[in-house]
């Protein structure tokens, strides 16, 4: 027989019981500090492991204006370059799966209000002009405090958790670095590399909503306000594929490429220059997301045609 | 409420109140928004018996208690397998067997488990008021009959139908027979279908849930053979399942594909895996959820044996900051029945 308490006594404990559990949770949290939002960040270096969409978001509060002076945003055509290996600046990828303009624009906004950066590189490419809007629920404020103690927070401690224990499983890869490597299952890969296509020729490929240019404008204009020097980053494409549709991306490259200013540099990796690379399909997971082979080789023509710009 | 107090005012089983004491009754917040729906005389008595008797910790405590369990069962397991009937009602079209049945048995939970959630919110609040406002769900998924079901659920809407939905078109027939009554049935059901919208997929939810009454009443008065309980059980749960596709398909195509791919004998697609494993930390509270639904207690039996022990203080002290936790996070969704 479990003896009864009374009733005053009970909602006295009962306070006292959810005062301190959720103050020992949001201590633990804030010391932890997942995101680098709270607590001193500079020099450290944050790998997320889940979300990284969010995690991306948020560093963007303090972690990334604390550490660099630039960052590299766009899709995932642009996720796994190498930025750490820029020798004269200190660049971030901001890269986001699956990010359109809004999305970039939104975390562009953040970083730029929290410090200073002296280098933006945005990332042209169809696919981040073809919607508008926030895809996904995650970048928003209320992250900031959902990073006190949240089940999204509770999923990355238990995929860091994996990863020590080597159960870790995502299309991305982190390498020591903290480099993102998107990659999809070796059987994907493979089926493409052996019988690249179809692919995309004209149609929905290459919509723009117009909303999404002129918030592509106003990123072009925002960072250039900022003082921050600009640049557009045309992605490789498996030159199979770019050359099926090579009006249609000549096109878009010029409509978006007329946003920069004649002295702004663009970096078009579509070039006859970079054929031997875009010709070979081993340097693709598919006709627009780099293999880590190809990650290497575009990460360094990458980061010297920016040293080369300072 | 209002229909019902105008109805009964008419009736002349009301007296008509002060201007104050209907706007004190109509503005109650537990229950303005969705409810469980009040008639005016059972709360009236009550807010005159508790004018100046203040707060007790004696009422506090099982309100407590059970907004803890009406917060959880929204904000960790409703929302919980909302996550995955959104992702299949999102892409109605391309579904798998397997997932037709996982995506339309988790809205079926999730509507539960949102408006019981919210109901026990709302009694709660309304007993740390002192005013006691009746019961909406009693397990309603151990129903055995679609008849069964009713009373079980969404109990106040039922009421309030019978009463001034269904009495009176039975007694708008001059001769009284089980084919009119019948039909009453089905025009009452069709009417707690529009009540839920104008669509034509509440309209057919309505009118499926007539036939379902009508076929057990026919049943128990002509066949009158008696299923095996757990036969019984999982004909109507099942039949549940169904209307509750059509409830919350985007539109009725929408719904004719989801039930189409209930039948398709196909596996899961690696998308669908790969949405699945995205989400897994949903499928801990949807096992609490299934386990919740056959419970032998429910919240409201749980509540009106409440005693104050420690062993209870701990196990609401934990469900309520789980349910902080679950609140903090991006995840929360509106209530279904807010739309209502």
């Amino acid at each position: 027989m479990i003896s009864s308490i009374s009733s005053k006594k009970w909602l006295v404990l009962f306070s006292v019981i959810l005062v301190s559990l959720t103050a020992s949770l949001v201590t633990a949290n804030y010391f932890v500090d997942y995101y680098g939002l709270f607590r001193d960040v500079e020099g450290k270096k944050l790998i997320p492991y889940d979300n990284f969409r969010l995690a991306k978001y948020l560093y963007s509060y303090n972690y990334i204006p604390v550490n660099y002076e630039g960052i590299l945003i766009g899709p995932s055509a642009s996720i796994n370059l190498d930025t750490s290996k820029i020798v004269n600046r200190n660049v971030y990828n901001l890269s986001l799966d699956g990010a359109n303009i809004s999305e970039m624009k939104l975390v562009t906004d953040v970083v730029m209000s929290k410090g200073q950066l002296s280098l933006v590189v945005i990332t042209v490419h169809p696919y981040v002009t073809k919607d508008f809007g926030p895809k996904t629920p995650f970048m928003v404020p209320r992250e900031y405090y959902g990073a006190l103690g949240n089940i999204q927070l509770l999923k990355e401690y238990l995929h860091w958790a994996a990863a020590r224990l080597d159960l870790y499983h995502h299309y991305y890869k982190v390498d020591e670095h903290g480099v993102y490597d998107y990659e999809y299952p070796i059987s994907v890969v493979s089926k493409f590399q052996s019988n690249p296509g179809p692919y995309d020729k004209g149609g929905s490929f290459f919509e723009i909503d117009e909303r999404a240019v002129d918030e592509y404008r106003q990123l072009v204009h925002a960072a250039r306000s900022h003082g921050a020097k600009l640049v557009g980053l045309i992605a490789p494409i498996y030159s199979e594929a770019y050359m099926a549709s090579k009006d249609d991306y000549d096109n878009y490259f010029k409509l978006i490429s007329d946003l920069f200013l004649p002295h702004e540099t663009i970096i078009n990796f579509n070039l006859p220059l970079y054929s031997k690379y875009t010709d070979d399909v081993s340097n693709f997971q598919d006709s627009a997301h780099l293999s880590r082979k190809g990650a290497e080789i575009f990460s360094l023509e990458f980061t010297s045609q920016i040293d080369s710009l300072y | 409420m209002q229909i019902m107090y105008l109805v009964d005012c008419y009736e002349g089983m009301l007296k008509p109140n002060t201007l104050r004491e209907h706007a004190l009754v109509v503005s109650f917040f537990p229950t303005v928004i969705m409810g469980p729906i009040l008639r005016v005389k059972d709360v009236l008595t009550q807010f005159r018996e508790t004018v100046n008797e203040g707060i007790k910790p004696e009422q506090l405590t099982p309100a407590i208690a059970l907004f803890s369990i009406g917060l959880f069962k929204k904000v960790v397991i409703a929302d919980s397998f909302a996550i995955i009937a959104d992702i299949g009602y999102a892409s109605a079209s391309t579904l798998s067997m397997v997932m037709a049945w996982l995506i339309s048995l988790s809205y079926t939970m999730q509507v539960y488990f949102d408006f019981s959630g919210y109901s026990d919110m709302a009694i709660a609040i309304a007993m740390a008021l002192g005013i006691k406002i009746p019961i909406n769900f009693n397990s309603p998924y151990k129903s055995k009959s679609i008849v069964e079901f009713w009373q079980r659920w969404h109990i106040s809407l039922s009421n309030f139908i019978t009463t001034y939905v269904y009495t009176p078109i039975v007694h708008s027939f001059k001769k009284i027979t089980f084919n009119k009554v019948m039909l009453a049935t089905l025009i009452s059901m069709i009417i707690v279908g529009v009540w839920h919208g104008s669509t034509i997929n509440f309209v057919i939810f309505g009118f499926l849930h007539g036939v379902g009454l009508i076929v057990n009443h026919y049943w128990k008065k002509e066949i009158k053979i008696k299923l095996p309980n757990f036969l019984a059980w999982f004909l109507t749960f099942i039949y549940l399942n169904f209307t509750f596709v059509i409830f919350r398909a985007d539109s009725f195509f929408d719904a004719i594909q989801i039930l189409t791919s209930m039948f398709n004998l196909n596996l899961l697609t690696y998308p669908e895996l790969v949405q699945l494993g995205a989400n897994k930390l949903a499928i801990p509270p949807m096992i609490i959820g299934v386990l919740l639904i056959f419970a032998k207690r429910n919240s409201n039996q749980i509540i009106k044996e409440f005693n104050p022990t420690p062993i209870n203080l701990i196990g609401f002290s934990i469900l309520a900051i789980i349910s902080m936790i679950y609140l903090n996070s991006n995840f929360t969704q509106a209530y279904i029945y807010n739309d209502f």
